[in-house]
């Protein structure tokens, strides 16, 4: 596998990997820690802890603060590392969720064809055709912002591309023959679907999958840059994003080090799916 | 379904008047209250609301703000000339630069001009809107950093007093960064959609065809494969003009341009439901918008999709 990736590729999935680490171990990168003796965690600055009398209000990278401080003191790497923690997260489990739906949804259309097929991607073509970002706000402002209602909102239109890629694959295979024969044998539709369709029409699926996760990122980042997604008190890219939009004219490393981070994090992501895109299918890419 | 939410408006604006009126327990008697409500129909159950503002909707009435007691039909008149500038400006970009990018890229597919515009491509379209307006705007917006480009509005406070020459250039410079803003998410996306797509033309038949006939490369490239390769570009172009609203947001909330997207923010800050309501109707006016120009563009591209009864396409 490994051989076969691009340069880009291999450099994107290095950082992506590096991100991945990050996020697993934020607690022991940056979190609070009573002890100085101790090696962890590595940084002495949990993403809350922000004590009003050592800790200067925005003040500009040093040594001690690598990126600085957020304006009522807070540490902005451990908040960079711990909004990487939750946007990941958040948006692997969106993702998981997209795909079981969406995969189950195109699978039924796929499979079952002819009314129910039809009666599905019209109800797919009016939720596509929704101006997303705006209902997710709306929803949001009107529900108030908490994770379960940001999930829902999230995989609300996440799923149908995963949708419609299994359809898409579920009508390319479905007469092929070895379909027929598992027909032939007696299998049972829900045998047919699941050890024979869906096997074999994941690779798009996958090869979708970090470009979702990238726009879930971004989305998310819009969202609580906002005000309206994730709640006010946890670390995430937007609320970082959204004190350097206040800040603008004094602290440019609210900008610079959460900015960077999510670029650089969506761009592995990307590149990195493209180089796995590519890696599979190169006639899709090229 | 928007109104079905908890905490009326009104409510939300009694509480207001209770506190303007120093913690006098109700400012406002029960029957004012009424009165209110009768005004903006709140008394009526759901369904009729929806048949009246439907009603009111066919007169071109939107009602009224229930934050700036205005009709919203005032603020969108004063919105909706931003909005189309900059949706616009980000339309014709994606078009003029966007195609012949993605173009360049699939003439030299494999080679390293192609690496490199597919890379930054990627890089463009991974990129939040939010971040680029936030670096740009913290670089170049004054501070620390250059202070080349106005950091909020349309205009500047002495626009009426500078000179016609003056006033231009002013207002272009104001549109400089958030219109770039725009610009760059929907250039990517065309850019790499024209691309993709060219090369699929290029791997048809019809063009091994044309190249066997004796074609050039170049003429085959530009005639036979540019116009097919039009056509998904085109319908994604549709796709886009809906997202002028949306994308519209969050740089307007950044660059404080009064657009429709900072009036849909305030509108949802302010649970103004009229406002909510006029956005809703205006984006999905867009979708349709989009739909249409897109149809409208393939007979354009390509003649032979026609819309007639008789028509084969």
């Amino acid at each position: 596998m490994w051989r076969r990736l691009s340069w880009v590729g291999r450099v994107s999935g290095i950082l992506l990997a590096l991100f991945v680490f990050m996020a697993l171990f934020a607690p022991w990168i940056a979190g609070d820690s009573k002890n100085p003796e101790d090696w962890l965690p590595l940084i002495k600055f949990g993403p809350e802890s922000a004590d009003i009398f050592t800790s200067p209000f925005l003040a500009a990278p040093d040594s001690a603060h690598l990126f600085g401080t957020d304006y009522i003191g807070r540490d902005v790497f451990a908040r960079v590392v711990h909004a990487t923690k939750n946007s990941l997260l958040f948006s692997v489990a969106v993702m998981i969720a997209s795909v079981i739906i969406g995969t189950l949804v195109g699978a039924v259309m796929g499979f079952f064809a002819g009314r129910l097929d039809m009666i599905l991607s019209r109800i797919i073509e009016v939720i596509s055709n929704f101006p997303i970002f705006l209902l997710q706000l709306t929803f949001l402002a009107i529900f108030g912002s908490n994770y379960f209602i940001l999930f829902f909102v999230m995989i609300f239109s996440n799923w149908i591309s995963y949708a419609r890629y299994t359809r898409a694959e579920f009508f390319r295979l479905r007469n092929l023959e070895f379909v027929q024969a598992a027909r032939v044998l007696g299998s049972s539709r829900s045998r047919i679907i699941f050890r024979h369709l869906l096997p074999n029409s994941l690779t798009p699926i996958l090869v979708l999958i970090p470009f979702d996760l990238a726009s879930t990122i971004i989305g998310l980042g819009g969202l609580s840059f906002l005000g309206f997604g994730e709640p006010i008190h946890v670390a995430s890219f937007g609320e970082l994003l959204n004190q350097a939009r206040e800040h603008f004219q004094r602290a440019w490393w609210l900008a610079v080090f959460p900015g960077g981070a999510l670029f650089l994090l969506t761009l592995s992501l990307a590149l990195f799916g493209a180089a796995v895109r590519d890696m599979l299918d190169p006639r899709l890419g090229k | 379904m928007l109104q079905l939410t908890p905490g009326s408006p009104l409510e939300l604006k009694m509480q207001r008047d209770n506190r303007g009126a120093l913690g006098e327990q109700s400012a406002i008697s029960e029957e004012a209250m009424e009165n209110l409500k009768r005004l903006y129909h709140f008394d009526k159950p759901i369904h009729v609301r929806y048949g009246l503002w439907l009603n009111d909707l066919i007169h071109l009435d939107f009602g009224k703000s229930f934050a700036e007691h205005r009709p919203v039909l005032d603020m969108l008149k004063e919105r909706i000339p931003v909005s189309i500038a900059f949706g616009l400006t980000s339309i014709l970009v994606a078009l003029f630069i966007g195609i012949p990018l993605g173009m360049i890229a699939a003439a030299y597919q494999g080679r390293f001009i192609d690496y490199c515009v597919s890379v930054i491509l990627i890089a463009l379209y991974s990129t939040p809107v939010y971040v680029v307006a936030l670096v740009l705007l913290t670089f170049l917006g004054g501070g620390d950093f250059l202070d080349l480009f106005p950091i909020y509005g349309l205009k500047s406070d002495d626009y009426e007093t500078l000179s016609w020459a003056g006033q231009i250039w002013d207002r272009a410079h104001h549109f400089f960064l958030p219109g770039l803003c725009y610009c760059l998410g929907g250039l990517a996306f065309i850019a790499q959609q024209q691309r993709s797509s060219l090369l699929d033309c290029m791997r048809q038949d019809y063009i091994r065809t044309a190249l066997s006939k004796g074609l050039s490369e170049r003429s085959a490239f530009l005639k036979h494969a540019f116009r097919n390769s039009l056509i998904p570009t085109v319908t994604l172009l549709g796709g886009m003009i809906p997202g002028i609203l949306g994308g519209g947001i969050i740089i307007e909330r950044i660059f404080s341009i009064p657009g429709l997207g900072l009036l849909s923010y305030e509108g949802l800050l302010n649970r103004d439901y009229p406002v909510i309501m006029a956005n809703f109707t205006i984006s999905s006016f867009l979708v349709l918008l989009g739909i249409f120009i897109a149809d409208f563009l393939y007979v354009v591209v390509d003649p032979r999709i026609t819309f007639d009864e008789r028509g084969e396409g």
